[in-house]
């Protein structure tokens, strides 16, 4: 008798243990994910709206670009769809359609984007297409993943078929390219871009001594950077008395309670520290564009 | 004396037989992909039968494709990065199924493509054809979390 309230009390306090233990047990955070969307590539002075709905090639290898990632269980941004559903019309008047193509990414909201590029080759000794794919961190410019392909050479015009040869192994080599590139960003960061400018009035610049150090604002700004970057990593493109550009600054992809990391927390930090400093700022975000401004 | 030695030189080639299959090489050599999800590979295998030696080069295929790369393919990147990291920490499932022949789940075709020569010591003792479906091994490496999904 006794035995048996033995062992039903010790099932109940095991199960119950289990009980407790699952429901101690914290909610794996699911990272945020890049949102990328796949764009042809076009010369400047060229619009890529017109480019793509005029060169079918060009549509296959997008396509085949697209239908990549789909098989990977990811979803990307339609050019076209969020083309017509921005104000295009008016964005098709500007006369820089370099600044178009800035525009769109930008208005996208992409972080990352991937231009393709379908050029047909005629010879005697048969035709090829060339296919191109090259994904750019839309923040930073950085080069993510570049791959080149060109189908064998047939004796046809059927392009369309000759853009798929092409592509036949290029998108999973570029995917799993791409694919690296994202373990390398978790294991060493983010990458994010900050820029420091200064307000109209402003009475600092750069190189003026503030706080108790008596050292330069900009010497001052850049060992705070190399603190609080991520690993201690970031790069200046360069530093003037009026403005500082760190086109590189990696910032933690999980903050310490393992969500995700925030660049505004990176910015609030920043402004503390500006603050500690005596200096008034206001800050601009864009994707993981970090604007500064020092009042 | 006589039986000693040759009781010692059948305990030795049992033993060389159960390591074969664990022989790693580089000999694995890109044939083609042409459906997609899918590649064709020519790896070599040692062993002291037939059987070992083909087993031996099915795991020495798979071995390359997700620690090594096979050069020339579009999986010319390792499936599985940092390879020692993960062996140590999945243990259990890489054992299964690399040791275990967990991976003719994902082993389309397999056949020799030369014939079986025991006698050669210092070459490999067999050619064998490979057809592996990357598309579901990858998915099995995402589904145990050995590797995550695309994507950060």
């Amino acid at each position: 008798m006794n035995n048996t309230f033995s062992f039903c009390l010790s099932a109940l306090l095991l199960f119950s243990g289990k009980l407790f233990a699952q429901e101690s047990t914290p909610t794996p955070v699911k990272n945020i994910q890049p949102s990328i969307m796949v764009i042809p590539f076009v010369k400047e002075n060229q619009d890529m709206r017109t480019i793509l709905e005029s060169d079918i090639n060009l549509r296959v290898a997008v396509s085949k670009v697209k239908e990549g990632f789909d098989n990977r269980g990811f979803n990307t941004i339609d050019f076209r769809a969020r083309v017509k559903q921005l104000n295009n019309d008016k964005a098709m008047e500007l006369e820089n359609r370099t600044s178009l193509k800035q525009e769109i990414i930008e208005l996208s909201g992409a972080d990352i984007y991937i231009e393709t590029e379908a050029t047909i080759n005629r010879s005697s000794g048969g035709n090829s297409v060339t296919v191109i794919v090259t994904a750019y961190d839309a923040f930073s410019g950085f080069s993510l993943s570049n791959k080149v392909k060109t189908s064998p050479k047939f004796y046809s015009e059927n392009y369309e078929k000759l853009t798929e040869k092409a592509c036949e192994g290029l998108v999973e080599e570029f995917l799993n390219t791409l694919q690296s590139k994202f373990d390398e960003i978790v294991q060493n960061g983010r990458i994010a871009t900050m820029s420091i400018t200064f307000a109209e009035g402003s009475t600092v610049d750069m190189d003026a001594e503030v706080g108790d150090s008596g050292e330069i604002l900009s010497d001052q700004i850049e060992q705070w950077l190399e603190k609080n970057a991520y690993k201690g990593y970031f790069h200046t493109q360069g530093v003037t008395a009026t403005k500082m550009l760190v086109d590189e600054l990696r910032v933690p992809f999980k903050d310490d309670n393992g969500n995700n990391y925030r660049i505004s927390k990176f910015a609030s930090e920043f402004r503390q520290f500006l603050k500690g400093l005596g200096l008034e700022s206001t800050r601009d975000i864009q994707g993981n564009k970090l604007f500064i401004t020092i009042n | 004396m006589k039986v000693q030695y040759l009781l010692a030189a059948v305990i030795l080639s049992a033993l060389m037989a159960c390591n074969s299959s664990k022989i790693v090489t580089g000999e694995v050599n890109y044939i083609d992909s042409q459906e997609p999800g899918t590649i064709q590979v020519s790896a070599a295998g040692y062993g002291a039968t037939k059987k070992a030696a083909i087993e031996n080069a099915e795991r020495n295929a798979f071995y390359n494709l997700l620690f090594k790369g096979i050069p020339g393919s579009q999986y010319n990147l390792p499936m599985v990065p940092d390879g020692d990291k993960a062996q140590a920490k999945h243990k259990r499932y890489f054992t299964e199924l690399l040791d275990e022949a967990g991976y003719k789940r994902f082993m389309m075709h397999s056949e020799p493509n030369s014939a079986f020569r025991p006698q050669v010591r210092s070459g490999e003792n067999v050619q064998n054809y490979l057809k592996i479906d990357v598309t579901s091994l990858r998915r099995d490496l995402e589904s145990h979390q050995i590797i995550r999904k695309f994507g950060y």
